[in-house]
């Protein structure tokens, strides 16, 4: 009987396989996963295969945070503005114009109304209009920006960058729940006049306005579908692709949306039909995957910086290096003993040879950084020989490292430790091994310029390595210096010196206060500062910001900048495509001959 | 029979029951929770406390756990926090059947070669073909997949191009019965490399246990018996000593299957198969608690099938066993 029953099963399992093998399944339209053959054919639509190397986890403009998901998002979905790939400035996306009220507290966005919302029928393979109940075409209004940000504000929603736009009037009280969400200072006098008004008068609004969270939502679509209204079946969108297919942890698809008058309008426009996206998490994988042809573009592993970018490089000119808007960076715990005088923390920044690091051990082409906003940024002082000059080479005008190194002995002798010899200090990192060459390489620089200092390294899970650094965590768990990247999300030196380091704002795991003993009036100087240039004429604001800088890095000297991000990518010759800090996926041009003739 | 497992069935509700508080437990009171912060950012205190109302984590501890097993009682394993909007139900509906096909299809692998290459070299033993058969064990056990697959995909794929280097060739939108994938030739091109480079691992801890099970066994009296009889050489290691020898093969062969078919992390990035196994180790590091726990259980309840699997296969393999 026994054996019976599983003769049966197994006959069942054959019988659905046989069965699976007959039929043939209805591939969807999305299906990239061939890798061979799917590109024959006589000149189909210009398809980009490209990887966005992790799942992105939304792409509810609400609720984004992280690149991958803003990739995506400003791909099908506008803003009132958005960030010119060259310069960041914002420039018109659907607003067309906007003015400031003369007390800079009110903004008034003049919107057009051409833009449609757009839906992927799968049936059809097209992208098609909404169109309301009486038929007519469905445009982007006033009152949807007002809802999208309304609903960014409200705690229902639970977003995680809602305190990106606590700067309008309402939205703070109403995300801490002591307001309503109705009293949010967002009004749609009509369809195409939008108001805002912001509780200082912030220069820098319309780039915050560039960001997804205040991007405009289709409050019937949220309402009907719920969490689920973003996947490919239900989702509504307005900008110049849209989501045709979303295979979970796998692959997305995005088609062009010809109703996007991004088309028409943008010289800058590409000309490529259909984006597939796959979702490799492994970079040696992604790699033999482009060399393979199975993708038009690749991040470069680290162990083929060499291949990929030495002399006579079998890839020809294939490699690209690009900024990116993050910095890394060393942080000191300021109320550890060991780190609590600022000469200390100045020698040890002396005497991180930014220079080698770059060019021996990480081989990105990044750049050496003298200070914390990174050049990609309003506000920047990098590369000013005026602010830290001791971390720039003598080609930039600053003091080169050699003599930043007799400056840290001097420094450190004056402290109380000649040589190092007494100090005894601890540098914290994630769990990851490039970041563990780095801080390998910076206690030998430290050992070298000061032979007597005991360098320790900890490192610990990501978790629990930012758990022990917060501001709350117990001091004797903190390192004395730890790591970090910071990369911006609106190109303004707002979001890096007052948002991160402002003691009244940012999360300030330096831990400056205004009665530290030794820097107390510099942290006070920096927390006035930082706060006054959000309102100051941009003009005025570019001074304070250098002489924030020159707070943060020289005379506080309470974070080491180390270096400037770069983008590493390889790139096959038939594709024409951007590194900017978003991929700008509408301004890519592929040459289909070259990619068919492989 | 039927009535020993229900018992073993119900046996295993209390011990689910304990890994399912122990793991919500554990999770829990690793320092660092779900929503501190968002990518190297820390998020501010009040945005941290919108999320944690969304998902309930401002409850005691104690209403938390009564609510996930009122979720389990539902079937309903709770939302993921990492992925905003999708739950861990559709999750592993999406992602098991994956890890699944693949290891199913590396144990058949395993077993085509591992047990017919244990059998002759244990009748051939202390020859050449034993001992090269030994040989290409040991060298299966010992390349570590982390190893193999990279080399396979340089080889295979980057160098002459046979086969396509990552990637599954089917998705959760075309399965069958939720977990069949159509057969097709792309499904074939994509499933090789992955299965070789798990399978071959298998393989040989198949092989060596076959032949250690294997030469034990004829030694006993009634395979002497057998051959006495008269019995083709064939019919008594076939019908004989082959039976009473897979019960060792069996006994791993049960928490080997469940561990292969919920995912195997690094064969899974490697090819960039999106199966189970990378979610057991995202989600602890995400803090992704409903994500943890359904994984654990998943692998939990897999596993206590697979042991009552086992018990019964020991009694059609030795007719001395008996669960009555």
């Amino acid at each position: 009987m026994y054996k019976r029953s599983y003769v049966v099963m197994l006959l069942l399992a054959l019988a659905a396989m046989v069965f699976s093998a007959c039929a043939a399944p209805a591939v969807p339209a999305g299906d990239s996963s061939g890798s061979d053959g799917d590109m024959a054919g006589d000149m189909g639509p210009v398809t980009v295969r490209y990887n966005l190397a992790t799942e992105p986890p939304t792409v509810d403009p609400a609720l984004s945070t992280d690149t991958t998901s803003s990739a995506v998002i400003r791909s099908i979905d506008v803003g009132l503005t958005r960030l010119n790939p060259e310069d960041s400035s914002a420039e018109p996306s659907l607003a067309t114009d906007w003015s400031q009220s003369d007390d800079g507290l009110t903004w008034t966005f003049n919107l057009r109304t051409d833009i449609p919302w757009v839906k992927y029928n799968a049936d059809s393979g097209e992208v098609e209009e909404v169109t309301g109940d009486d038929g007519s075409v469905m445009y982007v209004t006033a009152p949807q920006v007002e809802y999208g940000i309304k609903r960014a504000c409200d705690p229902e929603t639970a977003s995680d960058y809602a305190y990106i736009l606590y700067v309008i009037d309402g939205c703070e009280a109403a995300n801490i729940g002591e307001g309503a969400v109705d009293d949010i200072a967002v009004t749609a006098l009509d369809d195409a006049t939008l108001e805002i008004s912001t509780t200082y008068a912030a220069s820098f609004f319309p780039q915050i306005v560039s960001m997804p969270t205040a991007f405009p939502t289709p409050q019937g679509v949220i309402e009907e579908f719920g969490d689920v209204w973003t996947e490919a079946d239900n989702i509504v969108s307005n900008g110049p692709y849209a989501m045709s297919e979303w295979i979970h942890n796998d692959s997305m698809q995005l088609v062009k949306n010809p109703f996007s008058p991004l088309w028409a309008e943008d010289s800058r426009a590409g000309n490529v039909d259909v984006y597939n996206f796959v979702m490799i998490e492994e970079a040696s994988t992604e790699f033999a995957m482009y060399e393979n042809n199975e993708l038009d573009d690749s991040t470069v592993p680290q162990d083929q910086m060499d291949a990929v970018f030495g002399d006579g490089s079998a890839y020809g000119d294939e490699g690209h290096i690009a900024p990116n808007n993050c910095t890394y960076f060393y942080g000191f715990i300021t109320k550890k003993e060991a780190v609590s005088d600022p000469n200390v923390r100045r020698a040890l920044s002396m005497a991180v040879d930014r220079v080698t690091l770059v060019d021996q051990i990480l081989k990105g082409g990044q750049e050496p950084a003298n200070s914390f906003t990174n050049p990609a940024n309003f506000g920047t002082v990098a590369f000013d020989p005026e602010v830290a000059p001791w971390a720039l080479t003598e080609d930039l005008g600053g003091t080169g490292y050699a003599a930043a190194v007799e400056m840290g002995k001097q420094l450190m002798a004056d402290a109380g430790y000649p040589d190092g010899e007494g100090l005894t200090l601890t540098i914290g990192h994630n769990v990851s091994e490039g970041h563990a060459r780095i801080a390998q390489a910076i206690q030998a620089m430290w050992t070298a310029a000061y032979p007597a200092i005991q360098v320790n390294i900890e490192t610990q899970e990501w978790g629990v390595y930012l758990d022990s650094i917060e501001n709350d965590a117990p001091m004797e768990n903190k390192p004395d210096v730890y790591r970090l990247g910071w990369c911006a999300d609106y190109p303004h030196a707002n979001n890096w010196v007052h948002e991160v380091f402002n003691p009244d704002a940012g999360s300030n795991r330096i831990m400056i206060t205004p009665d530290d003993p030794a820097i107390g009036d510099l942290v006070a100087e920096y927390t006035q500062l930082t706060k006054d240039a959000q309102t100051a004429s941009p003009e005025d604001s570019l001074a304070m910001y250098k002489r924030a800088e020159q707070l943060l890095v020289d005379e506080m000297a309470a974070i080491i900048p180390i270096y400037f991000y770069t983008t590493v990518r390889i790139t096959k010759p038939w594709l024409n495509r951007l590194y900017a800090n978003d991929p700008y996926f509408e301004y890519w041009t592929l040459d289909q001959s070259g990619q068919e003739g492989m | 029979m039927t009535a020993y497992i229900i018992r073993r069935l119900l046996y295993a509700i209390p011990v689910l029951f304990c890994i399912i508080l122990v793991t919500f437990l554990l999770a829990r009171s690793l320092p660092g929770g779900p929503f501190d912060r968002a990518g190297d950012k820390t998020l501010p205190e009040s945005i941290r406390q919108n999320l944690e109302a969304k998902y309930g984590l401002d409850d005691p501890a104690y209403i938390q756990f009564a609510n996930y097993l009122g979720g389990i009682v539902r079937g309903d394993l709770g939302p993921s926090y990492s992925y905003r909007g999708r739950s861990v139900n559709q999750i592993i509906k999406e992602s098991f059947p994956i890890s699944l096909q693949l290891g199913i299809l590396s144990i058949l692998l395993a077993v085509i070669i591992g047990i017919p290459a244990g059998i002759i070299a244990a009748l051939k033993q202390n020859t050449w073909i034993d001992y090269s058969s030994s040989f290409v064990a040991i060298l299966g056990v010992s390349i570590p997949n982390i190893v193999l697959g990279p080399l396979l995909i340089y080889v295979v794929s980057v160098q002459f191009g046979w086969l396509p280097a990552a990637r599954w060739g089917a998705n959760y939108k075309q399965f069958y019965f939720g977990w069949i994938p159509p057969m097709t030739k792309d499904f074939w091109i994509h499933a090789i490399l992955p299965v070789i480079t798990l399978g071959t691992a298998f393989s040989a801890t198949f092989a060596r246990l076959t032949r250690a099970s294997l030469l034990q066994t004829i030694r006993e009296d009634y395979i002497r018996t057998a051959r006495a009889k008269g019995l083709t050489e064939y019919g008594v290691i076939m019908r004989h000593a082959m039976k009473n020898s897979m019960i060792p093969v069996v006994t791993v062969f049960g928490p080997l299957l469940i561990g292969v078919v919920t995912g195997s992390f690094v064969v899974e990035r490697i090819f960039g198969i999106p199966g189970m196994g990378e979610f057991f180790v995202t989600s602890i590091t995400n803090r992704d608690y409903p994500i943890v726990l359904g994984t654990t259980l998943l692998y939990s309840v897999g596993l206590v099938l697979a042991n009552i699997g086992v018990d019964l296969a020991y009694a059609w393999l030795d007719p001395r066993i008996r669960y009555d």
